[in-house]
Formats: C-alpha cells, sequence, structure tokens
C-alpha cells in the first residue's frame, strides 16, 4: 500500500520508510512526510509487507532483506510516475532507517539527502545493544511483545528474523554516503538504537552531517513534543538541501 | 629528498612497483565530487579518529601499523593536526590543508600492497 502526496508545485521528492512493527501513518512517519510536503516535496509513504499496515503478509515473516526489497521496488514503481525526479530524498525510521541508508549505498548518485532516525546500523549491533533479550529470544526462538502502534495485537517475531539482520551491515560501505546526512537519535534509546552505535556509522559518513540527539526521547518517538522537535529539525535539515 | 627531522615527509620514498601503477595522482586524490566530497573518502580518518571512537580500528591494519613505525614523525604530525575537525557539517573543508600531506601518506601505504578500497572505506 503506498501514499503518494503530490506537491502542488514541486520542488523535490521524498521517501518516507516506517520501522519494523509499524506502519506509514505512524505519527512520526507522518511528521516526517509533513515536514517535506511543508517544503514543497512530493512525498510517498508506504506499508511494507509483512508489518502492521495495510500491505500484504504476516508480522512474522519481516525482515530487513524485506524491508530493503520493498524499498526497491516502491522506487522502482515510482520511476513510472509523472512526478518522479532525481535525486531525491530517502527518510527511514529503525529498520526503514537501515533499508533507506542501504539503498543510498547501493546507488548514491540518486540521493539528494539522507535521513535515517533512530536507525538499525546492523544486525551485530542489533544483538549488541540489547544482549540478555537477544539471548533469550534465540533460546526460546521467538520474541514476543505487545504492539504500541496495533493496540492488542501481538506482534511474534522468529529468531530468523536476527539471522537474516545479521547479514545486513551499513558500515562496511558507509564511506559511499557522500549526500547530506541527518540523522536523529532519543538518548532513552537505549536497547535498540543507542547512541554510540549511531555514532560508529555518522562518524564513517565522508560528507556533509548533523548529529541531532533528543532528550528524554525513546526509540519511537509518540509524545507530541518530541515528534515537534524532529519535525523543526527535519524543516531546517530540508531547507538547507536546497 | 626528505630533510633530515621534517616531519612533513615520509622517512622513507614509496616505490611504485607493477602491483601499483593505478596509485591516484594528487590531483585525482583530492579531487571533489559533485557534492564537494574528496576521492580519498574516509583516508583522513585513518588519523583523525579519535582513539575511543570507531574508525579508529582502522588503525590496526598492517598498512597503518607499519606506516605509523616507518613514518612516525607525518603520522604523529598528521594524527596531532587532524584530531581538532569538528564533528558536523563537511569534514572536507577542513582537510585541504593537509592534503598533500596525507596523499604521501597514501602513496606510502599503496606501496605496502593497500588499495584504494582498504584505505578510503
Amino acid at each position: 500500500m503506498v501514499l503518494v502526496e503530490e506537491a502542488e508545485h514541486q520542488k523535490g521528492l521524498a521517501f518516507a520508510m516506517h520501522g519494523l512493527g509499524s506502519n506509514k501513518d505512524q505519527p512520526q512517519i507522518k511528521a516526517i512526510a509533513e515536514a517535506f510536503f511543508e517544503n514543497g516535496y512530493t512525498v510517498v509513504r508506504f506499508d511494507c509487507t509483512n508489518s502492521l499496515g495495510e500491505s500484504d503478509g504476516a508480522f512474522e515473516n519481516s525482515t530487513a532483506t524485506n524491508f530493503l526489497e520493498d524499498l526497491e521496488d516502491v522506487i522502482a514503481w515510482s520511476t513510472s510516475q509523472s512526478w518522479y525526479q532525481e535525486p531525491f530524498c530517502l527518510a527511514g525510521s529503525s529498520l526503514g532507517g537501515y533499508a533507506t541508508a542501504r539503498y543510498a549505498e547501493k546507488f548514491p548518485e540518486k540521493i539528494k539527502g539522507l535521513a535515517p532516525k533512530a536507525t538499525t546500523i546492523s544486525g551485530t549491533l542489533s544483538i549488541k545493544a540489547d544482549p540478555k533479550r537477544s539471548e533469550e529470544w534465540k533460546a526460546s526462538g521467538w520474541r514476543v511483545e505487545v504492539s504500541n502502534t496495533k493496540p492488542g495485537f501481538i506482534k511474534r517475531l522468529p529468531w530468523s528474523h536476527m539471522e537474516d539482520r545479521i547479514t545486513h551491515d551499513l558500515l562496511p560501505d558507509a564511506h559511499k554516503l557522500t549526500m547530506p546526512v541527518l540523522m536523529i537519535v532519543g538518548d532513552q534509546d537505549r536497547e535498540t538504537s543507542p547512541i554510540e552505535h549511531q555514532t560508529m556509522l555518522y562518524d564513517l559518513l565522508p560528507g556533509k552531517k548533523e548529529l541531532h540527539v533528543i532528550k528524554g526521547a525513546p526509540h519511537t518517538l509518540r509524545d507530541p513534543a518530541h515528534i515537534q522537535e524532529m519535525k523543526m529539525i527535519f524543516d531546517a535539515w530540508i531547507k538547507s538541501l536546497n | 629528498m626528505s630533510e633530515p627531522g621534517d616531519p612533513t615527509k615520509p622517512s622513507m620514498p614509496p616505490t611504485l612497483d607493477e602491483a601499483n601503477r593505478d596509485v591516484l595522482s594528487l590531483a585525482e586524490f583530492k579531487r571533489r565530487d559533485a557534492r564537494g566530497v574528496p576521492r580519498y573518502h574516509n583516508f583522513y580518518l585513518l588519523f583523525a579518529a579519535p582513539p575511543d571512537s570507531y574508525p579508529a580500528i582502522y588503525r590496526d591494519q598492517p598498512y597503518y601499523q607499519r606506516f605509523a613505525t616507518e613514518n612516525s614523525k607525518l603520522a604523529n604530525f598528521l594524527y596531532s593536526s587532524l584530531q581538532v575537525i569538528p564533528k558536523t557539517g563537511s569534514p572536507a573543508q577542513y582537510l585541504e590543508p593537509f592534503e598533500s600531506l596525507l596523499y604521501d601518506a597514501y602513496v606510502t601505504m599503496r606501496s605496502y600492497g593497500a588499495s584504494d578500497d582498504d584505505l578510503f572505506r
């Protein structure tokens, strides 16, 4: 399921991608999309397969590989649309941040600016961020959580998700991210995308770059004040791209 | 030839053997792309990375270890000079005054067998 918000006088094109167990209508993703749209960008949001949105699939089949493939499919479809233009901007949160950054590593010439928020860096670092939970997950074979995005939904994710994620890593090709990059993370994001891991990627970015830490914010931004702060950071960054 | 005690010159001149004929010229080495990023990408991090940062692990590579041993004055000079690069913005604008020295280090490490992919990542 793809949602395109077309700018009347288009100044650019942006894709905004949600994270694992989420969807395109999550408030933080909508805020990122709004920041681009208010700056004259046509914005594309979409629900990944196997996520908690309107696209097909089962959550337990969700993988980093399927996130990256979905992004590639949506961009490939976009090339046939009247509003398509290059270079374009990519923004994403968590596993969506990984997919957008990995795409940018593969096709840097297509990217005007990259904004991975609280991004997954690699499967190895995901395990290191919360080794106890990872051990329990591997031992039991499943990670079971209650969804905040879809109330009442129990998210069950097999260990095979991590076996796939371990094959993904942004660091070896980070030097290819020559476009302007905006990174944002909450200082309370300790067990998913901690600041120590974000700086590993940040330090390897060879081009124009910014890293913003939102005080008091967890991995997923839900507090309206945090979301507003993030949106303001995005707004200033988007303006700096012109 | 290097002047004795000159920290800005490698103590051992690099030799370009058959394996290193594709070594970049200085102009190619420091050429900016459309975004202002130099061709050498992250090569400067071999010197600029603070000891507790992730890119510092690249200093464990044999080519850097050999360079730092055989060219300690230049290695130390670049290390001390590049530690002050701001973390925000574009690193390239601060590197320009040091690019000739970085190039000397690049050619030397290429002569040890390191590839551009090894050095620029």
